[in-house]
């Protein structure tokens, strides 16, 4: 697909106040329907780059190519306190040419103050001068909005509108440049983040690869202090090396057979030794409260989320792949000719045990008794899953034909996919303060 | 009115709709011992069938109120969906241990055995488990905000674990007799003992109200208090 044509071009500009670089170097493409969200700390010049772009102030070097008319949404409301609602809009409308009522109308009532446009503005709370602000900004139907802190003052409600109406924009073409604070909040909006730092623009990168990364560096974190420690790992094979010989010997040879006992023996052990690793999950984030650290930066609760689940999965993973050959050993399990099938079962059970346990691991953290009150929350989500995977495990050590197995593996497959979305969805929740 | 006002005032609702369902539940037990024909294989201990299984219809219900009021908290996050919501998963405790206590009673003389590790009785087992975690969870925090919503998103987690627990059921080989009543087809059970059974769950499920409510105006007036005193401390 080609290219569209970009609504705002940026040119190695660079903006001084007397010796001071607040702008330095920063050259940028923003498309139709883009989103580029700019973060960075106080000072760091996102500010000055907006008012830049939108013709506030001069370059002192470099340019800047507009490619139709820009709205912007700035601290101050730029409008008159003591005109009403209406009145801004028909004062700002006329400097634009414009005098349609009925899309100052709209805009007012999509901003939800129709029924305060006759009010003075003055009266208005700063959640209503925001959105107030940004039907201004909307009238001349703007190719390119620039929106500085647009959540800041904000309640929830009020966020939820402003992010509402920037995908409704998104959606009608309009290009955007957002700086921000509240990353988490307005990160989904966006398509590219721009990281600024002391007026640079040091990083412009994809939203997508974003979450992905921050994905992978949350399990690759949870991973390498596992690596360093080793005692979740160590402890929780030898729990299921001892539960696989304790329930072994604990079985009546002449009553049950080998083949009997190893789908629940299988089960019993990849369960209890893979709860003892979730229950580390988070507790490294309570050391030291990481958790905040992970919350301030620009990573999504799903990428949190995603990234938790990734490391357990490994972990339970290593603790499954050590035990399954142990399992064959001592139970003499012809398992190798449908070996497939059950490392098939055996990833689908774990996926949705390490889903809902992450969730819960998370809940529990914050608990007394962590180490007590997470198998009392998980054990009861695990008897559909596993209950399924020992009855196909049973199947499968059988040689069953794979017809007696589609039932309980679509069963299987619905409790992960169900689960893990519902606890991706949820897991925001837990995560606030 | 004041809140603490309304909570009196549906207190007093609750133990008249409680009074009146255990007036209800009295007409029960004789309709069912004297009116109701006696099953031809299972004898008198079927009688406990028209308490067993009317609780289990009042504890899922419980438990239904629970996890959809646990979605609403998450969607509005207003307290008196989470407080309901408590009140219920209490109520459907208490019912529950009714149905897991008859429902051994009944099995002994028509099984030969206490308990078995049929799947529904496991499965209705480890649903009361779950609720029991949910209340323990709750306990375990004092600051009501987060309170609310960890046991909103497990609320929510049980709730979707029902269909599952339920497939789990049907699948398994079960010595549970089939549904009697919830069938695609007409209900197979007599007509009488059908009466009694449909008579038995609407009191159980007034019961169930006038708990909830009573249950309900208990935790609200607790929860003033305990605001009562956050403020005092101020």
């Amino acid at each position: 697909m080609p290219q569209a044509d970009p609504t705002l071009s940026l040119h190695g500009v660079f903006r001084r106040f007397g010796y001071r670089w607040a702008v330095r170097d920063v050259s940028l493409e923003v498309t139709p329907g883009e989103a580029v969200l700019l973060v960075g700390g106080n000072g760091a010049g996102k500010t000055t780059l907006l008012r830049v772009v939108s013709g506030l102030l001069k370059a002192s070097k470099g340019r800047v190519e507009r490619h139709g008319a820009i709205g912007m949404v700035a601290h101050h409301t730029m409008m008159y306190d003591a005109l009403t609602a209406r009145e801004n809009l028909r004062f700002f409308g006329r400097l634009h040419g414009t005098s349609d009522r009925t899309r100052m109308d709209s805009l007012l009532d999509r901003m939800g103050l129709l029924h305060v446009g006759d009010e003075r503005i003055g009266t208005f709370s700063r959640g209503m001068l925001q959105r107030l602000a940004i039907a201004r900004a909307l009238l001349p139907e703007p190719r390119v909005l620039l929106l500085d802190e647009p959540l800041t003052g904000l309640d929830d409600a009020a966020s939820r509108t402003v992010i509402e109406v920037l995908a409704e924009l998104k959606a009608s073409r309009a290009g955007m440049m957002i700086a921000s604070h509240q990353l988490v909040e307005l990160v989904g909006s966006a398509d590219r983040v721009g990281y600024m730092v002391s007026g640079r623009m040091v990083a412009l990168e994809p939203c997508g690869y974003d979450t992905l990364r921050a994905c992978l560096a949350v399990a690759g974190k949870d991973l390498l202090v596992e690596q360093r420690t080793k005692t979740a790992l160590f402890s929780s094979l030898v729990f299921a090396i001892l539960v696989l010989t304790i329930l072994y010997f604990a079985r009546d040879a002449t009553a049950v057979s080998d083949l009997d006992l190893a789908p629940g023996a299988l089960w019993v052990t990849f369960t209890f030794a893979g709860m003892l690793g979730l229950n580390r999950a988070f507790l490294l984030e309570r050391e030291n409260r990481a958790v905040d650290g992970l919350r301030l930066s620009p990573a999504t609760p799903t990428a949190i989320f995603l990234g938790k689940v990734l490391g357990n999965l490994v972990f339970v993973g290593i603790v499954e792949l050590v035990s399954l050959p142990l399992f064959i050993l001592f139970y003499d399990v012809p398992l190798w000719r449908q070996l497939g099938l059950l490392l098939l079962v055996i990833f689908l059970a774990t996926t949705g045990f390490v889903a809902v346990g992450t969730l819960f691991s998370a809940i529990v953290v914050r608990t007394r008794f962590s180490e007590v009150m997470l198998p009392v929350l998980l054990l009861p989500f695990l008897f559909p899953p596993i209950v399924a995977a020992v009855q196909l495990t049973r199947r499968i050590v059988a040689l069953r034909p794979f017809d007696e197995l589609t039932g309980w593996l679509s069963m299987l497959a619905a409790f992960v996919i169900i689960f893990f979305t519902l606890s991706l969805l949820l897991f925001e929740a837990i995560l606030e303060e | 009115m004041t809140r603490r006002e309304r909570a009196i005032r549906s207190a007093r609702r609750g133990t008249v709709i409680t009074g009146l369902a255990l007036l209800g539940l009295t007409g029960v037990y004789i309709r069912a011992l004297v009116y109701t024909p006696v099953e031809r294989l299972q004898g008198l201990a079927q009688k406990i069938f028209y308490v067993h299984a009317p609780a289990a219809w009042a504890g899922l219900l419980a438990f239904a109120v629970t996890g959809l009021l646990s979605l609403l908290y998450l969607i509005t996050r207003d307290r008196k969906f989470d407080l309901v919501a408590s009140s219920s998963a209490e109520v459907g405790v208490a019912f529950s241990v009714v149905m897991l206590t008859t429902g051994p009673l009944w099995g002994k003389p028509v099984w030969g055995t206490w308990w078995t590790w049929d799947a529904r009785l496991t499965s209705t087992l480890f649903i009361f488990l779950l609720f029991v975690g949910y209340l323990v969870l709750r306990g375990a925090f004092n600051d009501f905000e987060i309170r609310a919503r960890f046991s909103a998103v497990l609320g929510v987690m049980a709730l979707a674990l029902v269909p599952f627990i339920h497939v789990t059921v049907y699948w398994f080989r079960t010595l549970h007799p089939e549904p009697v009543l919830l069938k695609p087809e007409r209900p197979s059970l007599p007509g009488a003992m059908l009466t009694t059974l449909l008579i038995s769950i609407g009191v159980f499920t007034a019961l169930f109200i006038g708990f909830l409510l009573m249950r309900h105006a208990l935790t609200v007036l607790r929860d003033i208090r305990e605001e009562e005193t956050v403020d005092a401390n101020a």
